[in-house]
């Protein structure tokens, strides 16, 4: 099995299975131009720690299908369900989550990024605006008029 | 060198030193560490860190990726978190996304430039009142079942896109065409075509004309609707076994004997009539005509059960009569409706319920396509939950009655209730649409649950859903299908009350279309 060298932001090097950096389709993609490596490939939007965690997604989903082109109803129908192993993954702090989610998007790993984004969707749904904004630490700045003509204005969507 | 925790100098050494020593100077302070230090520190890090305000923050792909996955009326809700989230909720791109999203039937309906914002918000509240059964109007008009209550003898026919209805009163023997998004005031509709040739059988609504045929006669009258110009023309047959027209061409599938049908197409433009002899190896279970203008094509779809349901398509040119192509498809399985239900714009769709048990229904969900060459269904399966609606009852499936699609709304009417307080067989139904599933249960007939008016009647079909939410609209009889051998149809009072029934919904930044 052909290992391959990855170089975080941080100047760390990370060797990986080739099979497993591939579910990455910037590091395929890039495999592909390039053929034979030696040299440590350079991700210099992602750090060590992020690194590694979206590795060790990898490395547990290598032997995955790929993604069918035309999954879009499929995935709008289970909408927000995700798998027991990928939950459990995801149990870390907003910051690793948000860095997580931008190196699926960098990397180009569509499934990783469905996860994160459906981790983000559940963090949200089913919350009144409070709970959202206790979830998020977010600071309610509207005045309190302004929240009042704020719920008045969108109160038909309330159930 | 310092001398006491507090010293200013240890928190710049600190600052200054280079990340690899900076983890190795907490590495060994951690060693230090007593459990009341550790639970300082966790509750220091859930404080900070373990909260960030990601929407906003996240390139907006991502954000839009998100939204999509929240249920249609929480992505209006969530305006309320606080500033940034309003006007990222209300920014052109977001709301362009959500309409494409929530609404896809929708998408290349617009008719004059708008507002994304205003626009979505228009779509979603009509969606959201009609999914909470909120109709902003309820009307209703006189109609005339051929037979008494009896499901299939309305003489009626749909034209979604424009949102008219024509259907045949008995009473004065005419064709009424109604705005369906019209209050009743007059208008430039209703119109009322009158018919000489006896009771009517079948009606057909286009854009342009209205055409009626006649029971008894066999002739079929064609008025045109902008003009009110009208003309007819004799049929080799009085059979109606079905019709359709679109644009100004107008298809009459008649049955001659056995199986042998023909196919007579009408074009009211050239006053030119054909006639198709159609012969059948075996006896099918239905069929249906469909009238495509655009690409010069009639196609006649027949359904054959046999376990399975088999659908035979065979097309011909409008314009020579000549045979084009056949297609034949297979769908797993034979119940529920044998109909394809129009989406407009040359789409029409098919639905089979492939299976169901307590929590589940599994539809299958087919697309014919007629402005693309060929005759190709294409599949899309999908499954409904229905948990939350029905009583889970593995002794007493749902028995589909009706399995239609309308745009992105798929529905079913049911013969079971939502709950047991009924003994009897009365209809539900469930109504969703493909895009996120949110689905509603709908007690039939909807209208009289609360404080109604209206006759205290059944549903005995047919049922419309509009695919952009403006109306739903079913015929209702008193007694129905429950009282139909009990014989108060009979007694006078029944048939004068069977009625059309009309819910309006509007957006809610549009005004009702009064005159």
């Amino acid at each position: 099995m052909s290992e391959i060298k990855l170089l975080s932001s941080d100047q760390a090097t990370i060797t990986v299975q080739k099979e497993v950096a591939e579910r990455s389709i910037l590091i395929k993609n890039m495999l592909e131009d390039v053929g034979e490596v030696t040299e440590a490939i350079p991700i210099p939007n992602v750090n060590e720690s992020v690194l590694k965690k979206v590795i060790e997604w990898c490395e547990h989903h290598k032997g995955d299908p790929p993604a069918q082109a035309d999954d879009d109803s499929d995935s709008r129908k289970k909408s927000t369900d995700i798998d027991e192993w990928d939950q459990k993954f995801m149990q870390v702090d907003q910051e690793m989550l948000f860095e997580i989610i931008l190196a699926a998007n960098y990397l180009d790993i569509k499934p990783l990024l469905d996860v994160g984004c459906k981790t983000v969707a559940n963090m949200i749904k089913g919350k009144s605006p409070d709970e959202i904004r206790k979830t998020f630490n977010i600071q309610n700045d509207f005045t309190p008029e302004e929240e009042e003509q704020i719920r008045r204005e969108n109160e038909w969507a309330e159930e | 060198m310092a001398t006491s925790l507090t010293d200013p100098s240890l928190f710049t050494l600190f600052q200054a030193a280079p990340p690899t020593t900076r983890q190795a100077f907490l590495d060994s302070l951690a060693l230090l560490f007593h459990p009341a230090d550790w639970h300082q520190l966790h509750t220091l890090l859930t404080a900070r860190s373990y909260h960030l305000d990601l929407l906003p923050l996240l390139p907006l792909e991502i954000t839009i990726q998100i939204l999509r996955l929240l249920p249609l009326h929480e992505t209006v809700l969530a305006r309320r978190v606080s500033r940034r989230w309003n006007t990222l909720l209300r920014s052109p791109d977001v709301c362009r996304s959500l309409t494409r999203h929530f609404f896809p039937a929708d998408t290349d309906t617009e008719t004059r430039p708008q507002d994304p914002a205003h626009r979505f918000e228009n779509l979603a509240s009509r969606r959201l009142a009609f999914l909470r059964h909120r109709p902003a109007a309820i009307d209703e008009f006189v109609a005339d079942p051929a037979e008494s209550g009896l499901e299939d003898q309305f003489s009626v026919d749909i034209d979604f896109e424009r949102c008219r209805m024509a259907a045949w009163t008995r009473g004065e023997n005419s064709i009424v065409v109604r705005d369906l998004l019209c209050a009743s005031a007059p208008a430039a509709f209703p119109k009322t075509y009158m018919d000489n040739h006896g009771p009517i059988g079948e009606v057909s609504l286009s854009q342009s004309i209205v055409a009626a045929v006649s029971t008894t006669m066999g002739v079929c009258q064609v008025w045109e609707l902008a003009t009110g110009d009208t003309h007819s023309f004799k049929l080799p047959s009085a059979v109606v076994a079905t019709m359709h027209s679109d644009g100004s061409v107008t298809g009459i599938l008649l049955h001659r004997r056995n199986l042998e049908y023909q196919l007579v197409v009408h074009s009211t433009a050239t006053r030119k009539t054909r006639c198709i002899d159609i012969a059948c190896a075996e006896q099918y279970n239905g069929n249906q005509l469909i009238v495509h203008e655009a690409s010069n094509r009639v196609v006649h779809v027949r359904f054959f059960v046999d376990g399975k349901l088999d659908i035979e398509l065979t097309s011909w040119s409008i314009d020579t009569g000549k045979f084009i192509e056949k297609s034949t498809q297979r769908i797993p399985s034979a119940r529920e409706v044998r109909k394809f239900w129009p989406m407009g714009k040359g789409r029409w769709v098919i639905n089979a319920n492939l299976g169901f048990s307590a929590d589940y229904m599994n539809i299958m969900h087919r697309e014919l396509d007629l402005t693309k060459p060929g005759l190709n269904i294409v599949p899309k399966p999908y499954e409904v939950s229905i948990s939350k609606l029905y009583r889970a009852n593995e002794e007493e499936p749902y028995w589909v009655e009706e399995l239609g699609t309308s745009g992105s709304m798929t529905w079913t009417i049911t013969h079971n209730r939502l709950d047991d307080s009924y003994g009897e067989d009365l209809l539900a139904g469930l109504i969703w649409e493909e895009g996120n599933l949110e689905v509603r249960a709908i007690d039939f007939p909807p209208a009289y649950n609360k404080n109604s008016t209206l006759p205290r009647g059944q549903v005995v079909a047919p049922y419309y859903f509009d695919p952009y939410n403006r109306f739903m609209l079913w015929g209702s009889c008193p007694g129905g299908f429950g009282a139909l051998d009990g014989g108060d149809m009979r007694d006078g009072r029944g048939i004068e009350s069977c009625a059309f029934i009309v819910e309006r919904y509007y957006g809610i930044h549009e005004r009702p279309e009064t005159v």
